[in-house]
């Protein structure tokens, strides 16, 4: 297992649009020699073995972190493979059963790096109330939403060197601070209803 | 526990623990990935990759034919008419506008029946009489189907559509249990699980996982033409591409390595379906 992010993962996630097409791509490059094949071959496998230790234990810390919370009820409910994680790059978790769920993607997004991705998405007749609760909570975080009015924070990808614990800490924490007043407002937009 | 079992489970521990780690920066794992070759062969030729790969890209593009480049303009020059309305990535949304497209009685609404019928499993010349779409069929006890497609006495097709919101618990396996037992004198019963990329369902039981990616590569000949449902096919594919598979850029904008490429993956009718 993975438990430090050397310099090939992070110069890859540090190159995210390029190392989409050249380490991710599915399709075999052409113009590359065997010696370059063989090495995207081995710098994927070690990429995607990093990313599956940082959605793994960054699930694990999130869910050590909202422990008590309304949060944590449903997070062992429909646990996603880790052959998924690896394919999709992500992992989801379910928060209020039908209502609101929790992802973490690492991919670009269009952007030239990677980023670690943390989106939490709610159905659409609790989008308001969310919205009011994440600006009342005033979160010391760069929230920004889609166009379906989800809310995300992008966290930096992991830097050479970082442990992957230190990873999950980081990202379980953030992921925590944006889950509970949205889990908190869906429940109360529900009883509402 | 017996303490023999304790022992046992203890000795096993200590032998798991007295491995040698497996650690990104360590030897042992040095040598699994064999990490100095990928910064032989990889790192350091970096630049150098991109560039040829680039210069591959944009000759493919050069050599693109009439009628892909027609499809190209598609993608680089049509606005989404989704995000403005905060709906880019609404399942919903594009549910419906599956149904729509698939319920058009115009020559479009014809061509893309047939290449549909090819991408979930079934043999596209299948007579289409008395073809009927709904969507947000509900479903009794067993949920609410995204889109809903009957030939009758010829095909039942089921289709669930996930772009962003997790599969609810079993939700596959209640479809495909419904399917089963309401398909009737229908000799095709297919169940169909849209995603991006042709993603599995948690159950895994649907018999086709088509991706976004598929129908946007399928239908984007029949988005050209100046027929009015063409023209909103035109602004749905381009879209989905944007917005849905991240796919290409924005229209005008200079389009990175990435999305060139995607581009090109689009223009290239992939295989029906995954499953």
């Amino acid at each position: 297992m993975v438990e430090r992010v050397s310099d090939i993962a992070a110069f890859v996630f540090a190159h995210g649009d390029e190392a989409e097409e050249i380490v991710f791509g599915e399709e075999d490059i052409g113009v590359l020699s065997a010696e370059e094949n063989d090495a995207i071959d081995r710098a994927h496998a070690h990429t995607l073995d990093t990313i599956e230790a940082i959605l793994v234990a960054t699930r694990d810390a999130f869910a050590e972190k909202v422990k008590g919370h309304a949060c944590a009820k449903n997070l062992k409910r429909g646990r996603t493979r880790r052959s998924t994680m690896r394919k999709n790059r992500s992992v989801g978790m379910p928060l209020v059963l039908g209502d609101a769920s929790a992802s973490i993607t690492m991919a670009t997004w269009g952007r030239a790096t990677m980023g670690i991705h943390i989106g939490m998405w709610t159905h659409a007749r609790h989008v308001q109330a969310v919205e009011r609760a994440v600006k009342n909570a005033h979160l010391d975080l760069q929230v920004w939403q889609n166009d379906a009015g989800n809310h995300f924070v992008t966290a930096p990808v992991p830097v050479a060197g970082e442990s992957i614990d230190d990873v999950a800490e980081r990202v379980g924490s953030i992921m925590a601070q944006l889950a509970r007043p949205i889990v908190d407002a869906v429940l109360a937009n529900k009883k509402e209803k | 526990m017996t303490p023999e079992q304790r022992a046992f489970l203890d000795g096993l521990v200590a032998r798991i623990r007295s491995l040698p780690s497996v650690d990104a920066t360590g030897s042992t794992a040095e040598r699994a990935y064999d990490l100095d070759t990928v910064r032989t062969h990889l790192i350091a030729p970096w630049r150098s990759i991109v560039d040829r790969l680039t210069d591959s890209v944009d000759a493919q593009l050069a050599a693109l034919s009439s009628d892909e480049h027609a499809r190209l303009r598609v993608l680089q020059e049509s606005p989404s008419l989704l995000a403005p309305l905060g709906l880019a990535r609404d399942e919903v949304t594009h549910s419906r506008l599956l149904a729509w497209f698939l319920a058009q009685k115009d020559d479009v609404g014809e061509t893309c029946r047939r290449s549909w019928l090819g991408l979930v499993g079934l043999d596209a010349t299948l007579p289409t009489d008395g073809w009927r779409v709904s969507r947000e069929r509900d479903l009794g006890g067993h949920g609410r189907l995204d889109v809903h497609v009957e030939i009758p006495g010829a095909a039942l097709v089921y289709v669930e559509v996930k772009i962003d919101a997790p599969e609810r618990k079993n939700q596959l396996a209640d479809y495909r249990a419904h399917l089963q037992a309401h398909r009737g004198d229908h000799p095709h019963a297919k169940l169909v699980f849209l995603t991006p990329r042709g993603h599995e369902g948690t159950s895994g039981v649907a018999d086709v996982r088509l991706g976004f990616d598929t129908v946007v590569a399928r239908w984007l000949p029949h988005a050209v033409g100046s027929h009015p449902t063409a023209v909103y096919l035109r602004a749905w594919l381009s879209a989905l591409a944007r917005d849905v598979l991240r796919q290409t850029g924005a229209p005008g904008a200079d389009w990175s390595l990435n999305h060139r490429n995607g581009a090109l993956r689009l223009l290239r009718p992939p295989g029906d379906a995954h499953g």
